[in-house]
Order: C-alpha cells, then structure tokens, then sequence
C-alpha cells in the first residue's frame, strides 16, 4: 500500500482542520490507499501501541491460540480495546468480504507492526519470525468475526 | 604610608626617595667609571597587558601626548657655592631671600669643598651632609614659612654636596627620585673634582641638577672641559625605584608609568637640565685689570675673556648646549673670608666667576634672575643663586583616561584582527507557515569568514554538555565545519516534526515553537540563531486516552449509565471513507459509533 505525497498531505490537513470529511477528490483508487496509508501512519505513531508493549511477548507466544489471544485483549485499557475491535470490526467485516482479491493473512501482515510492537528496550530489528507472530496473532481475530 | 605620616617624617628630616642611594664603594685612589650599577633593573609597576602591547601602548600614549597633558610653571632656585670648608654663616638665610620674588617650589643647592680634610677623599662624610641639609631646610622654611619644604635627596661625594628640597604641595607629584656621582682626575692626586647629580620626576617630566666641581687654575681650561666632558658622559642615575609616597590606584599607576624613563639614564635625558658649580673657569687676564674692571662694575668687558664663556662658542664642547643668564654680579672669586676684599695674599688671586649655574638650552625653562650674595662673606668664594621658571607637563587623569581608553580600543581592534571573525547572515528565522506533522521546511543561512585566520565552527547546546543542541524538530547540516578566511558555508536547517517531536510538541500543548540556535566559534564569538514559528496541532502521535472521548448516556431499556467510547475521529473519518468509497459494494452502515 502506498498514496502520492501530496495526498497524504491533502488528508493530514483535511483532518488537522476537523473538516469532519475528506476531500471528495480523493475518491480514486489511489485515493484510496493513500487513506489506508494514513490509517496505518495514525496507529504507527500512537506513543503507546495499540497493543501495549507489555503485551508483546504474551501475544506472540499466543499467536496460535485463539481463546488466549482473546483473554490477552481483555486486558487492554478501555480506548485502546474500543479501537482495536473497531479495527478489526471494520477489517473483518466491511474490508475483507469486499475485497475477495486480498488474503486476510496480508492485511494481518500490514495491521500487524503498527499495533504490536516490542518495549522500545528490545532492539529495532525485529526477527522474522515475530513478525510473522505478530501478523498470525492478528489473524485470529480478523477471521474470528464475531466477540 | 598615609599622606600625613609620610608629611610628618618628611618635617621630621627623614629622608625619603630610592632606598639604593648609589654610595661609593670603590677605591677612592681608582678612577671610578661611574656609579652605574648593572643589578637593578626599575620595576615600572605593571601595566596590565602584556609587553608587547604594553610597548605598543606606550608608544601611542606618547604620541597622543598633547591629548591629555597640561604645562605647569614651577620655581625653581638654584644656588651653588664653594664653601671652603666652613660652618654654615650667620646670614646663611640671605641665600634665599629673594626679596619680592615668589616662593620656589623647588629648591636645589650645590655645594663645594664642604669638606677639606683628607679624609673627605677617602670616606664620605655623612654628617657634614646631614649638617648642611639641615641648616638648609632650616632657613628654607623660615624664609619661605608656611610651604612646609622637605628634602628631596641629598649627597655628599669627597666635598662636593647636592640637595633638593620641594614644598609640600609638589609631595604627591615627585617621583623616580636617584643620585649619582661622576669623579674626575685620580682622588687625592689631582683633587676632589668631579660631580654630584640629583635626578628626579615631577608630574610627567624629568629634571636633573649638577653640583660639580671642575679642575682650579687658569692654565686647566683644557682640563675643565675634560672634566665637564666626563661628566656628561659618565654622570649615569641608576634605575629609581619606584617606592611612591603613597598607594597608588591603577590609574595613577599607569600615569606614573607614561614616559616612565626612571633610569638608568644619562644627565641628558631630562626636559630639564642645570648644571651648578664651582667651574673653574677664568679670565686669562692680568690681576689688577681685572680686580679695576671688577671694582667699576664693568662686567661686560671681562665676560668677553671669560673662559667658560668662549668654551661655550665651541661647538664640540659639552657646554655649547648651555645657556647661561647675564652676569650681572662681581667675579666671586677670590675674596679674604669675612671680608669684601679680593684676595690679599702674595697669591693675588685673579677674580673670577668661579661659581656659575648653567642651564640646557631648553624653550620650556626661563632665567628669571642670576646674582651673587656678596654679604655672606664666610668663605673665599661668595654663594650664586639663580631662579627659573619651568614648565612640567602634568597629565590631567581624566584625560589620559579618555586616551588611553580610545588606544586600548583601537590595539582590541587590532588584536581582533588575528582572532577568527565570522559574520552570520542573518540572526532570525520566523518559520511563516507552521510546521506541519511530517512535513518538512528549510532554511538556510550562510556563515562567513571575514577574518584573516583559519575558523572553526560548531553548533552548541545551551545546555548542560551532552544535551541536545537544538530542539527535536530542528535538524542542522553541517554541525560543524572549518573556513578558510573568505570562506563561507550555507548551513541548512530542516525543520521537520516527526513522531517523536510530534509527540513532545503535542505534550508541551500550545502551538508556539521556538529555539535559539548557537555557533560557536573556536577562539572566536558565538553566533545566535532565533527560531520562531507554530506548529499545527494534530490529532497524530497522540495518547489515545487523549482523543477518545467518552460520552455518558442511559440506556434506553435498563435506564442505566452507559458510557460510550467513541474512537478517535481521525480513524472513523478515515473509516468511513474507506468503506464508503473504497469498498465496491456501497453499504448503509456508515461504521461509526461502536457500542
């Protein structure tokens, strides 16, 4: 995924001046992946993850059970939990069945290092394998639709 | 020492100037070469820069002397007299009275033959000294009372004697104070010939007496000019020491300092010069024509034969550069003692001016009078005295304050000349547009080098070391760099709010941004760069606690509180948009307001 420069910058201003909808021009294809650039962007530069970082390790150890992965959500504070099933309320059920072209494990993949991410402690490289984790952990709750 | 205390050991006869009074040590039957001695060097008092510009200031000072300085007339008297080996008369005091003349602020006496017996040529002689000078002052003060006159120096040298004595009111003003003696022909062979000077400072000027005896009998005027020739040359004042009276300030110690000179230094380097004594010279004529010339008043006529006098018209002759007023007085040699009678021995002395007091030619001294004290008849020579009137220039402290200051600009000016010297372009950059989350702007400014050494710059943080050097949504290219002289830099500033700065801004609140930036300058100033700007606020890199707002509601079936949490705005904006636009089944679910 990946919009023009400048209509990234036509969103950042549409929604730093609250205009409550974006620009009408933007409704093209690549319109719309520069939309999708700038959601990720928001939930990349949270200071906090969406996830919390204590989390991390947790999750990626129960990336593989789906029960655990759910009890693991419960435990996030309540702006956080309220987004996260937002996203995955929006991902499961409005983008994914539309778009039958795009395999939920690649959306998982793209979601999934902007709102799991490691203490700031742990080094910047990330093994593959956690990424890998990571994007699985999501994976559970896109294709589990329902709460 | 107090001003009152020095006054009082001054009135006390303490004597006051250099604590090395050149004394004679060497062999009396030795010629000496002179007094002159290499050891000591004069502590000038520290003028606080270092030497080289410590000369260069100098040397400007001197230059601008007009700037600040001032001509002050003094009086001096001048008396020479051979006293052949008596006790101070009963009419000594006739010496000075002047009559309605004014009071001398200076008073010099040269005295010759104070001693006669032998063993004047071998020690000296502390008490005579001590003798005269007391007698001195003594009638100093009582001819001229209410000056409070003290003694300057004095000295006694195989019965050739000086003092100087000033009034109080010149005290704070005379310094640099030495002695000296230059001894001609070999002692106790030839005679006690030779001379004694006194050389001091009053205000920023220097003046010099000679008491000298030179060479006796008509024939030696070959030998009288040889004398006064050594003398000049030999005649050398060690380096004064530079104890003042008083404390001094820094001030008065850089004035004190101007033209300085405090030795060691030759009887010519004086504004001022007078040379007094029992010269010798005479007039070549036969006794009794002189005795009638003498006798009638008539002079002029014996003046023309008169030795020194024609010496003088000599132009190789240490005497050429003098000046001597009209003799206008009786020869006042060779009188019976006690009387007004030329010499009635079977000598039959011829009568001559022996006793002459002479003076460098010099457009800032004037001879107000020149007469002989024919009633102080004690010995065979009769005492001389002449008065001058003499400028000195005084520095006026306010005024060598202003020049001083205007040189220690301009020797700043020239030392920044060899200091690195960078000129920045411009010193404010107001960003106009506010910085956006994410979008950078630039600027640039140029740092040139306009001085003539190699630079180097660095920005530093005006923090403790280690801390940042600017804000975190500045970046700088180069951070530091060297320039050759005429070299100039673009330095390039990035603005740009980034996550993390982004995230600080957003906690800091408001939307001012402002930093100042500071290039220092190795060996050089720093250099500051004023940023302003705004920032735009941004619903980005926030705590989401911050953006969710929670609404508070009741359910319309339980009747209890609800409490609803919307998500941030900028996420269902973005939502919204995807699925209505993005999606190509358009559905009726907007998808906001998760409950």
């Amino acid at each position: 995924m990946s919009g023009a420069d400048d209509e990234l910058a036509v969103i950042q201003d549409s929604l730093d001046a609250d205009e409550g909808v974006l620009p009408e021009n933007l409704k093209t294809e690549i319109g719309i992946l520069s939309v999708g650039e700038m959601l990720l962007r928001f939930l990349d530069c949270l200071p906090q993850p969406l996830i919390p970082s204590g989390l991390y390790e947790a999750c990626l150890e129960a990336s593989s059970d789906a029960s655990l992965a759910s009890k693991l959500i419960s435990l996030l504070p309540p702006p956080s939990l309220t987004l996260f099933e937002y996203l995955i309320a929006f991902l499961g059920r409005h983008y994914l069945p539309r778009n039958p072209g795009v395999h939920p494990f690649d959306v998982a993949s793209v979601f999934a290092p902007c709102v799991l991410k490691p203490p700031a402690s742990r080094s910047a490289d990330r093994p593959r394998s956690d990424i890998y984790k990571a994007a699985n952990f999501l994976l559970l709750f896109l294709l589990n639709r329902s709460h | 020492m107090n001003r009152r205390r020095v006054s009082e050991l001054l009135q006390a006869g303490v004597a006051i100037g250099p604590k090395n009074l050149a004394t004679n040590s060497s062999n009396p039957f030795i010629q000496p070469i002179s007094e002159f001695d290499n050891s000591d060097t004069a502590d000038e008092g520290p003028l606080p820069v270092s030497t080289v510009k410590a000369e260069w200031m100098r040397k400007r000072l001197e230059e601008s002397e007009q700037e600040f300085v001032m001509g002050e007339d003094l009086i001096i008297f001048s008396g020479t007299w051979n006293v052949d080996g008596t006790e101070v008369p009963e009419n000594f005091s006739e010496w000075f009275e002047f009559g309605s003349r004014q009071t001398p602020d200076i008073v010099f006496i040269g005295l010759q033959e104070v001693d006669r017996s032998t063993q004047a040529y071998i020690y000296e002689s502390s008490l005579k000294e001590k003798y005269w000078s007391d007698a001195i002052l003594a009638k100093i003060n009582t001819t001229y009372p209410g000056f409070n006159f003290v003694k300057v120096a004095s000295k006694l040298y195989v019965g050739i004697y000086a003092a100087v004595f000033i009034r109080d009111r010149l005290i704070p003003v005379v310094s640099h104070v030495s002695t000296s003696i230059a001894a001609c022909g070999l002692m106790g062979l030839v005679g006690n010939k030779g001379a004694v000077g006194i050389r001091f400072r009053v205000y920023a000027e220097y003046i010099c007496f000679i008491s000298s005896h030179l060479a006796a009998h008509v024939p030696q005027v070959e030998r009288r000019n040889q004398d006064a020739a050594e003398i000049g040359r030999r005649l050398i004042f060690n380096a004064a020491q530079t104890d003042y009276w008083e404390e001094l300030n820094m001030l008065e110690t850089l004035i004190r300092s101007f033209r300085a000179n405090p030795g060691p230094a030759s009887i010519w380097e004086s504004s001022h010069l007078i040379w007094a004594g029992d010269l010798n010279y005479r007039i070549p004529l036969d006794s009794s024509t002189v005795r009638h010339l003498s006798r009638l008043g008539l002079y002029d006529e014996l003046l023309q034969h008169d030795q020194l006098n024609l010496v003088r018209c000599d132009e190789s002759s240490v005497w050429a550069q003098f000046e001597e007023a009209p003799i206008n007085f009786a020869p006042t040699f060779k009188y019976d003692r006690g009387t007004v009678e030329f010499d009635s021995s079977e000598k039959e002395r011829i009568p001559a001016w022996c006793d002459r007091i002479l003076f460098q030619r010099d457009d800032q001294l004037e001879c107000l009078d020149y007469s002989a004290v024919m009633q102080i008849k004690s010995s065979d020579h009769r005492p001389v005295r002449a008065l001058f009137r003499a400028k000195f220039n005084r520095i006026i402290p306010e005024l060598f304050t202003k020049t001083y200051e205007r040189q220690l600009k301009a020797l700043d000016k020239l030392e920044n000349e060899l200091i690195p010297v960078t000129l920045l372009q411009c010193n404010e950059i107001v960003l106009e547009t506010p910085l956006v989350f994410r979008r950078a702007q630039t600027r640039s400014v140029e740092i040139l080098n306009v001085g003539q050494v190699i630079c180097q710059f660095r920005f530093i943080s005006t923090g403790p070391p280690g801390s940042p050097i600017c804000q975190p949504w500045i970046r700088i290219k180069p951070i530091h760099d060297i320039l050759s002289p005429g070299e100039s830099r673009q330095i390039k500033l990035y603005f740009l709010a980034d996550v993390t700065a982004t995230q600080k801004l957003n906690q800091a609140g408001g939307n001012k941004i402002e930093d100042i930036l500071v290039i220092h300058v190795e060996g050089g100033r720093d250099h500051f760069v004023h940023v302003t700007g705004t920032f735009r606020p941004t619903l980005f890199c926030r705590p989401l606690e911050e953006i969710c707002e929670e609404t508070v509601s009741t359910h319309q079936k339980t009747g209890e509180m609800v409490r609803t949490r919307r998500v941030p705005k900028p996420v269902w904006i973005m939502v919204d948009f995807i699925i209505r636009n993005g999606i190509k089944t358009v559905s009726a679910n907007t998808g906001c307001d998760f409950c």
